[in-house]
């Protein structure tokens, strides 16, 4: 029933402070590409991968006082409340999963707009393009991110595949 | 609204949309008529309960089948072996005949066979399903704290909660719609990652300006701009009763 609360309090937990709802989302995409259970399905939108179920699950999390939500003139910021960890504990009995830490760790390095591009790479190889294709096929998407095509893509290969 | 229908530039994009002055109050009533049918309809407590049982009734009997324990429906069967094969490529052409095969016919058959199965859990889902003791929701003030008290109480009975203890939100049914389910927050910087994701309704004059149906008509934009989200958490009346004392 929380098994998807569960998943996003261990990201949360471990990342402290989530900045952005895109940087949000591409950190989940790329998690999930690694094999992480979380449920939500991503479509392709305007700003790489989106899942509207994640958004609504976080809507949902900041409801009950799991997440605090701060908006401020850069956007949203999201960071788990002691709720949050308390139940996350209360489900640990219930729930054997676990983010992977060092990956979560790094991907909240990233700025939102590099993860939009490495996910839009991730995206577009699970929509079976080939490496070329999906290079050829990410900067036709995304022309102004193209100062970062080549560092994405060797951070993918590196940390993600 | 066919006969209302235009093609027109938005953002440098060939958008189809509907002419301003024809369609406005169609396509006004078209959403509000779709607004309806999800909440009274599609979303319909009854209807909700019966679609989260089916889900579950065919989650354990594909766990059974796994087991050896069951059978499934042999067109079931192989979409979900090529499922297990590769999720981003399922070959459609080599599945879609089975698909079509599995008909209502075909599905309310094994529910009935199911019902008299010696695994407790699928017999008693079936039966919920075929008798109509569908589950009932609960209101709680606090449904994380309902929720620990509720999973104490199912690993007492040796029961998995997973099969008895639903959470329902509204966009996890099979009915979406983008355009009144989504919420848009119309503040930040951030506003467009949300637009982005929902759908556009868009009306063009004579001269070909555009306008989006929710900035132009006062109901419309209040059906987005207010969250339309039901959450509900189902369970049996039975449980329901012992867990919150009559």
């Amino acid at each position: 029933m929380f098994d998807s609360t569960y998943l996003l309090l261990k990201l949360f937990n471990q990342a402290d402070l989530i900045q952005g709802r895109k940087k949000l989302q591409k950190m989940v995409h790329l998690l999930s590409s690694t094999g992480t259970n979380f449920p939500f399905k991503f479509q392709y939108h305007h700003y790489g991968p989106y899942s509207a179920e994640l958004q609504q699950e976080i809507d949902f999390m900041v409801s009950y006082g799991m997440l605090d939500e701060i908006k401020s003139s850069y956007g949203y910021t999201y960071q788990v409340t002691d709720r949050g960890r308390e139940f996350m504990n209360q489900l640990d009995s219930q729930y054997n999963e676990n983010v992977n830490q060092d990956l979560v760790g790094s991907l909240n390095q990233q700025s939102s707009q590099f993860l939009e591009m490495v996910s839009t790479y991730a995206f577009l190889l699970d929509s079976n393009y080939d490496s070329e294709g999906a290079k050829k096929k990410a900067l036709e998407l995304k022309p102004h991110l193209e100062w970062c095509i080549d560092d994405a893509i060797n951070y993918y290969h590196q940390m993600i595949s | 609204m066919i006969n209302c229908l235009r093609l027109g530039e938005v953002n440098d994009d060939i958008e189809v949309g509907l002419d301003l002055n024809k369609g406005f109050s169609i396509a006004e009533d078209f959403v509000m008529a779709r607004y309806y049918m999800y909440v009274n309809v599609y979303f319909h407590k009854a209807t909700r309960s019966a679609e989260l049982i089916i889900d579950k009734i065919f989650e354990r009997a594909s766990e059974l089948a796994k087991e050896g324990k069951t059978e499934l429906p042999e067109d079931l069967h192989v979409i979900l072996k090529e499922l297990e094969k590769d999720t981003t490529n399922i070959s459609l052409k080599d599945t879609v005949n089975n698909y079509l095969n599995l008909t209502d016919n075909t599905m309310w058959h094994y529910i009935w066979i199911w019902s008299k199965h010696s695994d407790q859990i699928l017999s008693d889902l079936c039966a919920r399903l075929i008798y109509r003791n569908f589950f009932k929701t609960v209101s709680v003030d606090d449904i994380l704290d309902f929720y620990i008290k509720a999973m104490d109480y199912y690993r007492e009975l040796g029961i998995p909660d997973k099969y008895y203890l639903l959470r329902d939100q509204a966009s996890s049914s099979s009915y979406k719609d983008p355009y009144i389910l989504q919420k848009t927050k119309s503040e930040g910087k951030e506003e467009e990652s949300e637009r982005e994701a929902s759908e556009q309704i868009f009306l063009f004059d004579e001269k070909g300006n555009v306008k989006e149906l929710s900035n132009i008509s006062g109901i419309i934009s209040q059906i987005r701009n207010k969250k339309i989200l039901i959450e509900r958490v189902f369970l049996p009346n039975e449980h329901k009763t012992k867990l919150l004392g009559g």
